[in-house]
């Protein structure tokens, strides 16, 4: 399988928001906390609902959580 | 490890055990007595009280449909080629008939092919990538 083309920046976010633990924000998203590793790795791409949620906790864009990195 | 890997990997167990158990039961005594072994399928009645299930988030619903998938085609497919291999095999005796105990221990094998390959697969899933829409 080949790596999911959504990036993410969710560990750079959870730091700069008072260093926000993963268990917390899973508890904010209605995650595990498995997922949120899964997602900083780059190892799931999660569906828009989730993205929304994560953004939202964050206050940010969903484009300010996600990227998506074309192909070179 | 969260709850849903700890249960595949507990049911991973009592299924090796269960295959374990078979094979030694059989080499001891015969094919009549190593059906005694899937008694140990009772154990996959612990892992609510084991490991508190909590409501699984979309990851592990995704995890668990295609593990789920994995585990039924291959278990389907052993019941299909072991029944077909036991009918060529007894077709030509004298007289083509198949021992009692043979309809049920091809039902309880299925079983064990199913537990076995559906925690092997969530375990596995867990360590990949994964992408809901794909």
């Amino acid at each position: 399988m080949s790596p999911s083309p959504i990036g993410n920046v969710i560990r750079r976010l959870r730091f700069d928001h008072g260093e926000m633990t993963q268990q917390d924000l899973a508890l904010r998203c209605q995650v595990t906390r498995q997922t949120i590793i899964a997602l900083e790795a780059d190892r799931y791409s999660p569906s828009l609902a989730l993205a929304f949620r994560i953004a939202r906790v964050f206050g940010v864009g969903l484009e300010d959580v996600f990227t998506w990195q074309e192909d070179p | 490890m969260s709850n849903h890997q700890k249960t595949a990997l507990f049911n991973l167990i009592v299924g090796l055990l269960i295959l374990a158990g078979y094979l030694v039961l059989l080499a001891l005594f015969d094919a009549k007595v190593a059906p005694v072994s899937f008694a140990f399928f009772a154990l996959t009645a612990l892992t609510p009280w084991l490991f508190k299930e909590s409501v699984q988030d979309e990851r592990e619903r995704a995890i668990t449909r295609r593990a789920g998938l994995i585990g039924g085609m291959t278990s389907y497919s052993f019941v299909v080629v072991t029944a077909m291999l036991i009918w060529a095999l007894r077709f030509r005796a004298d007289p083509p008939t198949i021992d009692v105990s043979v309809l049920p221990t091809l039902v309880m094998g299925a079983c064990v092919v199913l537990l076995l390959t559906h925690s092997s697969a969530v375990l596995w899933f867990y360590r990949r990538p994964l992408d809901v829409g794909s």
